[in-house]
């Protein structure tokens, strides 16, 4: 009982502090379903006068939409299968394995991340020409197969493993591999699937990549095709904003469907016994 | 015997390492050594005249150059302190059993799904100088009414940075990237065996002190790493800041109002991109990555020690 | 030499015939000599339009290639900003597409001098181009846009297609209640901004501060210009030049007759009749209209950007287009009769009414099609009227980085961070410093 009155607090605070983050979101739908007119007054109104349904269908007809999806799904899937594979290996060896100049290839991927991508744009476009990459799927996945991030995040959630476990593990005669596969990735389900949901979210909302390295409609991926309603001089917003919600949308469902990995405690004592 | 074992064992990781290394190597490393190459270069369009080491002697008395590594210093302490306390403070709540928690979790995630267009629109209508929420706020309060994104005079003195449209932006920063962090601590807090905690709170500890002496410590591996990614964001950071940082100009490039916005990464673009000096903006990008590495080697020296492990 | 002079009539009689055959083909061979047949090949156009029109774009070349035996394949490659970023990585990788949109001169330049470019002029020249009288009908302001000055003459680099200019859009209501007629120079401008900030309730004047939308005319309006002819040094930080500067900072700091805004930030208040004047592209006016409430909508006012001593001055935006020489010849050539084709009279004048960009020629602005539009909306004419006082950016490949520069000069001296004296003659020690290549 005592509690009580700071459970309130705790979620009123929690309540406003949501409201805050989730305002230009809430935006974002609302203006998906305003006039032309609404959608551009100013100061804005919070919700539509009318509600106009037909606002989705328009987006959705003004391009070839499914296409855009199609394309983006095959990037995000893409980039997060093998951003999976390479970075589970990659991190178990830099955590686990003992690998002469192990320090050195950590700095070195440290490194890489600290050149601004807007002047790499240059050598890994000439990059793709040179391969012939350029408007195919190679280009769109390939080049982001393997984050540093993702390796770093890994490789704490693998030195966070009991060092027994391993031990264990060895004395039953299981090899790096299958120790890897059996035991440190299943452990590692909260950190595997933060890498999932941020490399598919980092697909899904690439833009200047997908422009620069395809030329056909049948490769771009959702954020191209949403351009269709910018131009120079104006916005389209409402058009744009239902645009958007749609491609929000399986992120959306994504964050909802991983999010349950982050919270499930791991039942380490079944591992143990 | 022994050494034979070993070997095989490097042989082993090097294996494991190699698919990241090759796509690393091929699509970060070499495109990076390809910028050093033209940061030697009077680059045009076109690649021009050999200048050794001439753009980065440039850069070093460029007042712009040096303004944009102050800035990019004022921006990370304004933002990544504040980001990770209030994301840590986000996942230490959503990590307790509540009502809505899901609910609450996605809340505070969706600056991160929300289209920028939408982020840029919205906060631009908030610091909107005449119809603005911002001042809006501040006329209810009887406070003078602020120009915002457009001001490019200083908080602290009018000439000392951060301008107050780079501290707007500042903090749309911060409030886009609480979910990121939060999310990210969320999956720390859930990787500390509960047997630890179970066990603390038996010997008595709860609240503060079972935070300040069980979790915190346990959640450092998290925590650094957390650091070390959002100072090398922030350090290069471009996205958000030319989106909000118009500041005014119908034609301009980039760090509008007067440059109080262009920070290390937005220069390097601005002469990229905008002015057309390849070799240039490559000597610049290449300077700011050193500046950066040299942070997270400190960064790291003084952290890696605190880091505990729960193993 | 009897039969190549026989394939050479066959192929010349193909060529006529197809010529003449297709719906949209006016204007066929000209300029000396005789034209070739016309390749048979699939060329690639890079360009910047999305959205409606985009589509219009797509249906010209949907057009083009049904009647020719030449394709295009148009292909969209993002905003202005973007494109040029793909041309100039494609230009590195030596993978350049055969024609593209450009922003304006100052692009062009850059091309240019990574000698990228075959100029337009080569092929205006040949027997596929056009004989001097024909040249004529082309608005000689846009003909100038497209020119750079090569060895001291001035050629032509590229070629116009989707051109605006700045104009002065009105709310006629709220001159009306203010009691003030659309005003013709710039004293009558700030006076009526006055009237409008005493007698209404509505916002004189919102504009988003850049060199472009009162610097520039003022300047040249009294005279003044913003380069020297060569392009090698300032000529702005002169009487002209101040007068300009101190105009706008009057509005703002002294007046208070002007709101600064940001991007297009204008266009919806000024669309909901809380605005009196802005300064703007003429491709502005759809979006606008777009934008009013239902239940409040009006007449947009446009008129010509007011005059100063000298006349009245205004700057030339929208697209042009370029042959990259790096292309086939084959393709080259084909790229030039695509846009030759592109800016025929039919064309030019169904481009014009689709997407607001001005006709390109003055047979375009006497077709029926359009006097019939223009009968029906008088405004179709003011940026038609105000294009013999355009003046194109100016084509030096140092614009992009002087821009900025001016850019800076306005806002300090809007803002008053630094008196417009201080401001211009900062400015001018930057912009001379880059021109001298520092």
């Amino acid at each position: 009982m005592r509690r009580r009155p700071a459970r309130v607090l705790l979620y009123a605070g929690m309540l406003g502090a949501g409201l805050v983050t989730a305002f230009p979101f809430f935006w974002m739908l609302s203006t998906s379903l305003k006039s032309e007119a609404e959608a551009t007054s100013f100061p804005p109104s919070v919700f539509p006068v009318e509600w106009l349904f037909t606002n989705y269908a328009d987006a959705w007809h003004a391009a070839p939409f499914g296409r855009y999806f199609l394309n983006s799904a095959i990037m995000a899937v893409g980039q997060v299968g093998l951003g999976l594979v390479t970075s589970s290996l990659a991190a178990y060896a830099l955590a686990r394995i003992r690998v002469p100049g192990r320090g050195i290839i950590f700095a070195a991927l440290l490194a890489t991340l600290v050149i601004p991508p807007e002047v790499t744009l240059i050598p890994n476009y000439i990059a793709m020409q040179r391969l012939g990459w350029y408007n195919t799927y190679l280009a769109l996945i390939i080049p982001f197969g393997a984050s540093v991030f993702n390796v770093f995040l890994l490789r704490q959630a693998f030195l966070q493993l009991p060092g027994e476990l391993y031990e264990a593990a060895v004395l039953d005669g299981c090899g790096h591999l299958r120790f890897l596969l059996r035991f440190a990735i299943p452990l590692s389900r909260p950190a595997l699937a933060i890498i999932a949901l941020l490399t598919a979210i980092r697909a899904w909302n690439d833009f200047q990549w997908p422009l620069i390295v395809t030329d056909s409609p049948d490769l771009r991926p959702i954020q191209v095709g949403l351009t269709i309603f910018r131009s120079d001089v104006s916005t389209n917003f409402q058009l744009l904003m239902a645009g958007s919600m749609m491609a929000v949308l399986p992120v959306v469902v994504l964050f909802l469907f991983t999010q349950r990995q982050f919270i499930q405690g791991i039942a380490r004592s079944g591992i143990r016994g | 015997m022994r050494r034979a074992q070993r070997r095989r064992e490097a042989v082993q990781g090097y294996l494991f390492l190699a698919p990241a290394l090759l796509i690393i190597g091929a699509f970060h490393v070499w495109p990076a050594l390809y910028v050093l190459y033209m940061s030697l270069f009077r680059w045009d369009i076109l690649q021009g005249a050999f200048l050794g080491l001439r753009n980065y002697q440039h850069l070093l008395v460029d007042p712009d150059f040096l303004r944009s590594l102050v800035l990019t210093l004022v921006y990370a302490v304004g933002t990544v302190p504040l980001e990770m306390a209030a994301g840590l403070g986000l996942a230490l709540i959503l990590h307790q059993r509540l009502r809505l928690r899901g609910l609450f979790r996605l809340l505070y995630f969706l600056p991160y799904v929300t289209s920028q267009v939408a982020v840029a629109l919205v906060w631009g209508w908030v610091f909107n100088p005449s119809y603005g929420a911002a001042n809006g706020l501040l006329a209810a309060v009887g406070a003078p009414i602020q120009r915002w994104l457009l001001e490019p005079g200083g908080i602290i003195a009018p000439d000392a940075p951060p301008s107050l449209a780079l501290t707007a932006i500042m903090f749309v920063t911060a409030w886009y990237y609480l979910g990121f962090h939060a999310v990210v601590f969320l999956s720390g807090l859930t990787s500390i065996p509960t047997e630890l905690t179970d066990a603390a709170r038996i010997d008595g500890a709860a609240g503060f002190r079972l935070f300040r002496y069980i979790t915190f410590p346990l959640l450092s591996p998290t925590t650094y790493f957390l650091l070390l990614i959002a100072t090398i964001g922030a350090t290069t950071s471009f996205n958000l800041i030319y989106v909000m940082g118009g500041g005014g100009q119908a034609f301009g490039c980039a760090g509008n109002p007067l440059g109080t916005t262009q920070v290390a990464a937005l220069f390097v673009f601005d002469r990229f991109w905008c002015q057309t000096e390849l070799g240039y903006a490559s000597a610049a990008a290449f300077t700011l990555g050193l500046v950066v590495l040299a942070l997270s080697a400190l960064n790291g020296r003084f952290f890696s020690r605190r880091v505990v492990y729960a193993a | 030499m009897r039969r190549l002079s026989l394939a050479l009539v066959a192929a010349l009689v193909l060529a006529a015939c197809s010529s003449t055959a297709g719906p949209g083909a006016s204007g066929g061979t000209s300029g000396s000599g005789t034209a070739a047949p016309e390749p048979a090949v699939t060329i690639t156009f890079w360009h910047g339009q999305s959205g409606v029109l985009g589509d219009r774009l797509n249906e010209l070349i949907t057009k083009f290639n049904a009647s020719h035996k030449i394709q295009v394949k148009g292909q969209f490659q993002g905003t202005y900003d973007q494109l040029y970023q793909k041309v100039v990585s494609a230009i590195q990788a030596g993978s350049v597409p055969d024609m593209a949109m450009v922003s304006g001169p100052p692009q062009t330049a850059q091309y240019w001098k990574a000698k990228a470019l075959t100029p337009a002029q080569q092929f205006v020249d040949s027997p596929d181009g056009f004989t001097s009288d024909q040249l004529k009908d082309f608005v000689p302001a846009l003909l100038n846009d497209n020119s750079l000055p090569v060895s001291g003459k001035s050629t032509l680099v590229s070629w116009p297609f989707s051109k605006s200019l700045a104009l002065l859009y009105y709310d006629p209501d709220i001159l009306q209640q203010a009691g003030v007629a659309v005003p013709k120079t710039w004293d009558e401008f700030k006076q009526a901004l006055l009237a409008v900030k005493s007698k209404t309730s509505a916002t004189p004047l919102a504009w988003t501060p850049d060199v472009y939308t009162f610097f520039l005319p003022y300047l040249w309006s009294q005279g003044g210009d913003v380069l020297s002819p060569d392009y090698s040094k300032a000529a702005f930080n002169t009487p002209q030049g101040l007068a300009a500067l101190q105009y706008q900072a009057d509005l703002v700091l002294t007046d208070k007759t002007g709101q600064v805004t940001q991007g297009f930030e204008w266009q919806n208040p000024f669309a909901q009749g809380k605005v009196a004047f802005a300064i703007s592209t003429s491709v502005s006016r759809p979006y606008i209209e777009q934008a009013m409430p239902k239940d409040h909508t009006f007449k947009v006012g446009m008129a010509s950007v007011p005059a100063g001593p000298k006349g009245a001055a205004t700057d030339l935006f929208g697209n042009n287009l370029v042959i990259f020489s790096k292309a086939p010849a084959d393709h080259q050539r084909a790229a030039w009769l695509f846009m030759k084709w592109l800016t025929d009279t039919d064309q030019t004048v169904a481009w014009s009414l689709a997407s607001g960009y001005m006709p390109l020629r003055v047979s375009a602005q006497n077709a029926a099609d359009f006097k019939a539009a223009a009968a029906k909306d008088d405004r179709l004419l003011v940026a038609i009227n105000a294009l013999k006082d355009a003046h194109g950016i100016p084509g030096s490949p140092d614009w992009q980085k002087i821009q900025p520069v001016l850019g800076d000069m306005v806002t300090a001296a809007l803002l008053g961070k630094s008196s417009p004296k201080d401001a211009i003659t900062a400015a001018e020690k930057k912009v001379n410093d880059i021109l001298a290549g520092q």
